[in-house]
């Protein structure tokens, strides 16, 4: 399980460097407030890959499931209340604003490692890495029937815009690949993202995965 | 015709509604995933059959399949709107002939959240909603709005059912566990604002179990007198097979004690079969239900998730409001809507309950920026409103866009003024101020005052409103001119409280006009007149002595039980101590620290000293963050941190504005940005903002997902010799290139910056933009390059 705090500050620039007081200040402010009006909600389905082929494009998720007999889609959001909070932060003070949006990012991510352990719990198997929309070749524009297959709107209140955002923001809808074998797992790596050559963690030295 | 037959129907002692559709398609071999009107063509035997199962079950009412016959949903479809709401009614027209069932068009959510939080604008949502109702007003009965979560968009859907057809109109709202919607509407919230727009009856579906919706219906009923309908679900869908957990006794079972609270219509949602429907039948033959207890009569504003009740005096905050305020103006001129929402904020950290609003200035369009600033505040604040404005199309605009039940301010004595307001007032459900006044002026007896508050219930009670939607201002004069007056206003409000049995609000601050230390006798009237009965003080709550004599109020006179909310609201408050920087603290230090009371006392203290504005600027300032910058293009300090210097530099231009203000204009230039069409990733651009502002840039912010001709407009419009254009997504970068190419093509000549992650130097120079800025510092730079 990653540390929120930490991995926001890693978002906001921090790579192994310690904040400021006053940064840091905003950060435990940040981590309690979202905590006190985040509502993360999620939902899953669980298919034998057959039965999920209009929604796998493209030669990227071929790859990703080539070992894999079934798939989980799910979709985890942390709610309107994180974007609202945001929102406002932003017309009174722009830093404590920047540093809620990596922490909201942070703890989504967080979210969805929480869900994986449980699906694991409960499905068994063995798992690939989430793989999400616009990731590689899989295309953006996926996202409406994704929402459409998990029924997401009404079950989560998860929507998505005409250009393909997710709302509320912090949101993510991604895939994992099930098998009774261990899979290959390939790297969750730099080669097929689609920031490649323009990511500012790869400028700093690192990789945006902790 | 219909009307009639649904009136009749709602006149028996209950109705009974049909249950899950989706999930009976599914059983017929429709695939998840599958758009469902599509059945209407594909499947029309297996759609009909559905709605004749339900028939027989007991429904006397079956939903057509028109759920989601949105143009925005059927946008991948052959399929237009008319065309599946017409073939979807005419088969549960053709379900229903030979029996009594009557047959609703369903309305379901768009899937799109509306703003604040999503993208889809009020307006649009109401034409989606309006091409449904159109389509299907002549083959239905009634109009079944359901499933949705968001208040704003039901209204949306309700106000287009009830402009565009004379169908009765049931709506049903989905909750969760925590007793909110997905966008955190409350029950209360829903009840009062539907039943104020109209609604024939309203209720609850979808998301939970029969069980679990129990306090969820008891809190509508505390506030509406409509009618009220429960369609639940058979609890929730096994993730593998898709199966629902509630069986069909445990589902009947559950909603007896629905008899008990007075629902009046019965059904199901998502799992529910026509077994649950036949069983609900034979329950509430053995259970009929009991008839509603009669209401207190409370008196409630809310927004869409929080209701206020007014059982105790609840402070009316005054601040958004142009009148003697420079600051306020010069915002209003210059579409500067943070500065008004920054108002906005500071009065809630004070206390305040509702928040009046008032944007008149002769010279702006005073309509326009009342729905800007009404939804700009709405997306930021769940204070309810209060709309202050005397003119009845401005007072209609807020109302319509308005997510909840607002205060309109005002109507008076005057008839004309009544027949132009008071219709608008009852067709948005409103409460509204009514001012002791006429024609013929203020009258100086308290009775006489009394008297046009009675004229103003008896004529609203002709339009159906309440006497509860009623709050009477007996009007505040001001004591150094008329100091006998005071005890007349006081007197009024006493009479009108006890022997009328309505509410009171009152204007407090213009008593103490032209005394010194105002503050004293303001609070002073403040408590004389909470003792006297006024419910709503009207007040800057931001002055602690006028806050604070309400609080007090509220614990002397037993409302605020144990002092809770007092303690809340000043335990562990020490008294406010004047910041004093240290003496090594100097004005660039403490901007390069982000230390803005300290940054914002030293500017006074040196424009107190006769140091002209501009030498601060430029010689303090500008150098201050010109080294906070830099150390962030070294990596010595991060983001937020030359964020909050940035922040300081606003705390000294606040105070150098409100010296200077009225006086000279303080900017280096003007600047459009704008975050592109499509793309509603806008904190960057918001960085940038704040950055460019504390340099004295004037920021003209278009905000996010803008249009490109509207970018186009801006530039031209303000002679801006700067775009700033941002964008997040790979995909919205195609409405960057066609903004930049726009605004070439318009001739104007100006340069274009860009930034946003995914963009790189080589992708802005393909796209023919002036600069590349990989963060808020490079596009300061070149606009000191551009501006000077």
């Amino acid at each position: 399980m990653i540390d929120v705090k930490k991995e926001a500050l890693r978002y906001l620039g921090y790579r192994g460097k310690e904040p400021d007081e006053a940064t840091a200040g905003l950060v435990d402010k940040g981590y309690d407030e979202l905590s006190a009006v985040s509502h993360p909600r999620d939902c899953y389905r669980i298919v034998e890959k057959t039965a999920a082929e209009s929604l796998l494009k493209g030669d990227g998720i071929a790859a990703h499931l080539a070992e894999s007999s079934r798939v989980i889609f799910f979709a985890a959001t942390l709610g309107s209340e994180a974007d609202k909070l945001i929102r406002t932060a932003e017309i009174r003070n722009m830093a404590y604003a920047l540093v809620l949006d990596a922490l909201a990012s942070a703890m989504t991510e967080a979210f969805c490692d929480a869900l994986e352990t449980r699906l694991h719990d409960e499905v068994g198997g063995f798992f690939t890495w989430r793989f999400s929309p616009g990731y590689g070749d899989y295309p953006i524009d996926i996202q409406p029937e994704i929402i459409r297959f998990l029924n997401a709107d009404k079950l989560i209140g998860l929507t998505v815009t005409e250009s393909n955002i997710l709302i509320p923001r912090k949101s993510v809808t991604a895939l994992i690949g099930v098998s009774d074998k261990e899979q290959s797992k390939g790297v969750r790596g730099c080669a097929a993202c689609s920031m490649r050559g323009r990511c500012a963690f790869r400028s700093g030295g690192g990789v945006c995965r902790g | 015709m219909s009307e009639n037959k649904v009136r009749e129907l709602l006149k028996k002692q209950y109705v009974i509604l049909d249950g899950g559709f989706g999930t009976e398609l599914q059983k017929r071999g429709m695939k998840p995933g599958e758009t469902s009107e599509i059945m209407n063509f594909v499947r029309p035997d297996d759609v009909e059959a559905i709605h004749r199962s339900y028939i027989e079950a007991g429904a006397d009412i079956v939903n057509a399949n028109t759920f989601g016959a949105n143009r925005l949903k059927l946008a991948k479809t052959q399929y237009t709107t008319a065309e599946v709401v017409q073939k979807a009614l005419s088969i549960a027209r053709s379900a229903a002939e030979g029996t009594n069932a009557l047959v609703a068009l369903d309305v379901g959510p768009t899937g799109q959240l509306l703003e604040p939080a999503g993208t889809l604008s009020f307006e649009d949502a109401y034409d989606i909603f309006k091409e449904i109702i159109v389509a299907g007003r002549d083959l239905a009965d009634v109009i079944m709005i359901e499933t949705m979560t968001d208040l704003y968009e039901i209204k949306a859907a309700l106000l287009a059912a009830k402009e565009n057809s004379d169908l009765p109109v049931f709506t049903f709202m989905s909750f969760e566990k925590n007793g909110r919607t997905f966008t955190g509407c409350l029950p209360s919230s829903a009840a009062l604002t539907l039943t104020g727009h109209g609604a024939d009856a309203i209720g609850v579906n979808c998301s939970l179990a029969p069980d679990e919706l129990y306090g969820i219906v008891e809190e509508m009923t505390h506030y509406t007198d409509l009618p009220i309908m429960v369609k639940a679900n058979a609890g929730l869908p096994d993730p593998a097979t898709g199966e629902y957990s509630v069986s069909s006794a445990k589902y009947v079972y559950d909603c007896i004690k629905y008899t008990k609270m007075g629902v009046k219509g019965y059904g199901g949602c998502c799992g529910t079969t026509p077994e649950y429907i036949r069983d609900l039948k034979k329950m509430l033959a053995l259970h009929t239900p009991v008839p509603r207890a009669a209401r207190p009569e409370v008196s409630s504003v809310c927004s869409y998730s929080r209701t206020v009740d007014i059982t105790c005096p609840k402070i009316i905050g005054e601040r958004i409001n142009p009148t003697g305020k420079k600051l306020f103006k010069e915002a209003l001129r210059n579409n500067d809507i943070n500065y008004i929402l920054n108002q906005a904020l500071e009065q809630i950290s004070a206390g305040a309950d509702i928040l009046d609003v008032n944007v008149g200035l002769p010279e702006i369009d005073e309509k326009e920026m009342m729905v800007r600033v009404v939804k700009a505040l709405q997306g930021i604040t769940d204070l309810p409103l209060q709309i202050d404005s005397t003119k009845p199309d401005v007072i209609e605009a807020a109302l319509r866009v308005y997510n909840g039940k607002a205060i309109v301010n005002s109507v008076n004595g005057e008839l004309a003024v009544m027949e132009r307001i008071l219709p608008i007032v009852k067709k948005y459900g409103a409460s509204v101020v009514g001012l002791t006044l006429d024609e013929n002026g203020i009258p100086p007896k308290a009775a006489q005052r009394v008297a046009i508050a009675e004229r103003i219930a008896a004529k609203a009670a002709e339009y159906g409103i309440p006497k509860s939607d009623i709050f009477i201002d007996c009007l505040t004069l001001t004591v150094s001119t008329e100091q006998k007056a005071v005890y007349e206003t006081l007197h009024a409000v006493r009479a009108v409280k006890e022997k009328l049995g309505m509410h009171t609000v009152l204007g407090v601050s213009n008593i103490s006009f032209g005394l010194p230390t105002r503050e004293l006798i303001n609070s002073t009237f403040l408590s004389m007149a909470l003792e006297c009965g006024l419910d709503l003080p009207i007040i800057n709550p931001n002055i602690t002595a006028m806050s604070g004599a309400v609080f007090a109020y509220r614990v002397l006179a037993a409302h605020d039980e144990n002092a809770v909310g007092f303690i809340e609201r000043f335990g562990g408050e020490t008294a406010k101590k004047p910041v004093v920087p240290k003496a090594e603290v100097t004005l660039s230090y403490a901007i390069e620290k982000g230390l803005d009371q300290d940054a914002q006392m030293l500017t006074k203290q040196r424009l107190e000293a006769g140091e002209d504005a501009m030498d601060i600027i430029n010689n303090e300032l500008i150098p201050a963050l010109d080294r906070a910058g830099d150390d962030f293009g070294k990596n010595r300090i991060f983001l937020p941190q030359l964020i909050l210097s940035a922040n300081a530099a606003q705390a000294c231009f606040t105070a150098i504005k409100e010296k200077m203000s009225g006086t000279a204009r303080i900017s280096k230039g003007k600047i459009v940005l704008a975050t592109v069409k499509g793309d509603i990733h806008d904190i960057g651009k918001n960085i940038v903002k704040t950055l460019l502002e504390n340099y004295g840039y004037t920021v003209i912010d278009l905000g996010k997902d803008v249009p490109e001709q509207k970018v186009v407009e801006a530039a031209i419009e303000h002679d801006v010799k700067l775009v700033g254009l941002s964008a997040l997504m790979t995909t919205t970068l195609g409405a960057m290139e066609q903004t930049i190419r726009l605004l070439r093509e318009s001739g104007h000549d100006c340069k274009v910056v860009v930034g946003g992650a995914v963009l790189t130097q080589d992708y802005a120079d393909a796209i023919g933009a002036d600069c590349y800025a990989k963060d808020a510092k490079d596009t300061v730079d070149f606009a000191k390059k551009i501006l000077g």
